[in-house]
């Protein structure tokens, strides 16, 4: 089953919403957009991106952002 | 001055040649000794006694390399000319035990041809007629030679877990150098969707692209086994998140894949080296810190 997740509610500034089975496609999905907006000189997205592409760096911080990502999507895919 | 007396006269330089590609002082002398019978039992004109005695005793040598190891036969090319005279020769009176141990992994063609070249300064034209082929080939069997001897040998390689661990550590050090050393040229990054939702790049491709992302990284990362094969990875409240699968080969990485489905997580343990640790239930709540205490240190570095 499909759930849905909003930029804003994977830390980014706004209502696009993203589809996917699981929250590791949603999260991909975000990843997918943040950069596209990035290329296209849009500054509001500008700090979702930069804590994005620091994950790699920071994985104790990516990881709890990670987990809670797919908590809220367990929780959204129960309602 | 007789055949005998020239003999005499040659008979050191033979003798250090047998010795350095067999890699055997009294099998050299056997071999010495049968060159001296085969010059007494010819009897064609002889133009050019030490070019003959070379051709004479590097065959031989080779006869006896041929016998002493199951090796493929060579594909030589037939020799386009016959027997050349014999170039100055370089002596060389040192036979190291290192050098005879790397020779060991050479084929009895490549070892003449490489010892004849390299250590004792013979032109392809005449290993090629010692060996019955042509220069090119020769040629191109010293260079075989040469890269074979160029690579560690198996027992001098990095164990698997020993390999890993270097990456890590080279990489928590930021010795890029040291990086591409244990990075095939061709060795490549995966990753599960998972993995790239967690943090982790898709796909690198390249040794120099990947020691490029992980220069001065992987300080969270935690030694630990997947299954059988010793990998890394990141703990997130006592488990593991993220595991770094690597396949190393002939002592470099050729490989990592960045796996965090679920699936692929449940056979993480973590590791001592190139033990796993003796605490049954390793890899689950309570084990290992969520990261190690450097990851901090690096709050202000550029994402690869």
């Amino acid at each position: 089953m499909a759930t849905t997740m909003t930029c804003r509610q994977l830390g980014g500034p706004c209502e696009l919403e993203h589809v996917g089975g699981t929250a590791d496609e949603i999260i991909v999905a975000q990843d997918r957009h943040l950069k596209e907006a990035e290329q296209a000189g849009d500054a509001s997205h500008q700090e979702a991106r930069e804590a994005m592409k620091g994950r790699w760096r920071h994985p104790k911080r990516s990881l709890d952002w990670y987990f809670g990502v797919k908590r809220t999507f367990a929780e959204l895919s129960e309602d | 001055m007789t055949s005998t007396e020239e003999f005499e006269a040659e008979r050191p330089r033979l003798r250090r040649l047998a010795a350095r590609v067999l890699g055997d002082p009294s099998g050299a002398e056997d071999v010495v000794q049968q060159a001296w019978l085969r010059l007494h039992a010819t009897e064609e004109p002889i133009a050019n006694l030490p070019a003959w005695l070379t051709t004479v005793t590097t065959r031989l040598c080779l006869d006896r390399l041929r016998a002493r190891v199951p090796v493929p036969v060579e594909a030589v090319e037939e020799a386009a000319t016959g027997p050349d005279p014999a170039e100055e020769v370089a002596l060389a009176d040192f036979v190291g035990a290192a050098l005879q141990v790397v020779l060991d992994r050479l084929s009895p063609a490549e070892r003449v041809a490489f010892v004849l070249h390299d250590s004792f300064g013979f032109e392809f034209a005449t290993i090629a007629a010692a060996l019955g082929t042509t220069p090119v080939a020769a040629r191109k069997l010293a260079s075989r030679a040469r890269a074979k001897v160029r690579q560690p040998a198996a027992e001098d390689r990095l164990a698997a877990w020993e390999v890993v661990d270097a990456f890590l550590a080279a990489a928590r050090q930021g010795d890029f150098d040291r990086l591409l050393e244990l990075l095939a040229p061709d060795a490549g990054v995966t990753a599960d969707l998972a993995a790239v939702a967690a943090g982790t790049p898709a796909r690198i491709e390249g040794g120099r692209e990947i020691a490029t992302f992980f220069n001065g990284s992987a300080h969270a990362a935690l030694a630990v086994f997947a299954g059988d094969r010793p990998a890394a990875a990141w703990y997130h409240r006592g488990r593991p998140a993220v595991l770094f699968d690597f396949t190393v080969v002939d002592g470099v990485v050729a490989h990592i894949t960045f796996r965090a489905e679920a699936a692929s997580l449940t056979a993480v343990q973590r590791r001592d080296g190139g033990s796993r640790r003796a605490r049954p239930g390793a890899g689950h709540i309570g084990d290992a810190p969520d990261v190690d205490p450097g990851e901090d240190q690096h709050h202000d570095q550029e994402e690869h």
